[in-house]
């Protein structure tokens, strides 16, 4: 939060170099961010592991780094891919298949066989975010629907509608294409929006 | 190709829309169909509700101490295992 990072250019020579100032500042500038996204993808109890992990990964690679994107991204593509081989090791049985999984973004009863509306979204008691965020009830329930998405899709949530990363720069860091980037986005907001949607109807 | 979107259509579409992923054709379905259709209004009026509401959450989230004693602990480790690239011997 304090000085701004220089430019890769600067900065990398500097790293190279091993200059501790300046690692101090590039762990500074993306520690936060790379919490969150291990948070999102192996959840709270490893992702300060997978943090310390991949910037240890980050700084043995530094020297084979060509460059193809920026700093910032490929230090977070290593903590994403940290991170989900510490997924795959501690639930054997998830294979990135499972990571990506495959259900249409909201409960096919909502919707006809025609696709019109069935079970048409409910009307909402709020305009605003803070009227949202105003009940803990429905806070609860919103932090609970983001803890129960497949890790890929809470990782694309948390890197594009909480840490206001580009579509772009987030499929290079998840390793996925654009068009798969953006239905993991999807399928993770329609089901936050799911269960907002349950809770009004109560 | 079929002119007009359904509703299961357009919440599928929904973030595409947002993204400016739809090619222009889709978009114009898009646009249309929710020009005649409130409950497709409706729903994305709450989309982008509940997505506003998402970039409201880290900050109100509270930080603790526990992120900075994490710097300290990742400096200290970077700093016991210097880069390849590091001159000196």
């Amino acid at each position: 939060m304090s000085r701004p990072l220089p430019s890769d250019d600067e900065l990398i020579p500097r790293l190279l170099a091993g200059d501790e100032a300046a690692y101090a500042q590039l762990v500074h500038a993306y520690h936060g961010l790379m919490i969150h996204l291990a948070r999102a993808i192996v959840g709270d109890a490893f992702a300060d592991e997978v943090a310390q992990e991949a910037w240890m990964a980050v700084l043995r690679a530094l020297p084979r780094f060509e460059r193809r994107s920026s700093l910032k991204t490929w230090i977070l593509r290593i903590a994403s891919n940290t991170a989900k081989s510490r997924l795959r090791h501690e639930s054997r049985s998830v294979s990135l298949d499972a990571m990506l999984e495959d259900r249409p973004s909201l409960d096919p009863g909502r919707f006809r066989s025609d696709g019109h509306w069935a079970v048409p979204p409910p009307a909402w008691h709020a305009d605003t975010p803070d009227d949202l965020l105003a009940s803990r009830e429905l806070r609860a329930v919103v932090d609970g629907a983001i803890e129960a998405l497949p890790p890929m899709q809470r990782a694309a949530l948390t890197l594009r509608d909480m840490q206001n990363l580009d579509m772009p720069t987030i499929c290079k860091i998840l390793e996925v294409s654009e068009s798969n980037g953006r239905v993991l986005l999807h399928r993770a907001r329609s089901r936050i929006q799911a269960a907002i949607d349950e809770y009004q109807q109560r | 190709m079929k002119i007009m979107p359904s509703c299961r259509d357009i919440t599928e579409q929904a973030s595409d829309y947002l993204e400016h992923a739809l090619s222009p054709w889709q978009r114009t379905g898009f646009r249309l169909h929710l020009l005649m259709c409130l409950y497709c209004r409706r729903h994305m009026k709450h989309l982008r509700l509940t997505i506003a509401t998402l970039h409201r959450l880290p900050e109100e989230t509270a930080q603790d101490d526990s992120e900075e004693k994490q710097l300290e602990a990742v400096l200290q480790a970077l700093r016991e295992a210097p880069p390849q690239g590091q001159t000196g011997d």
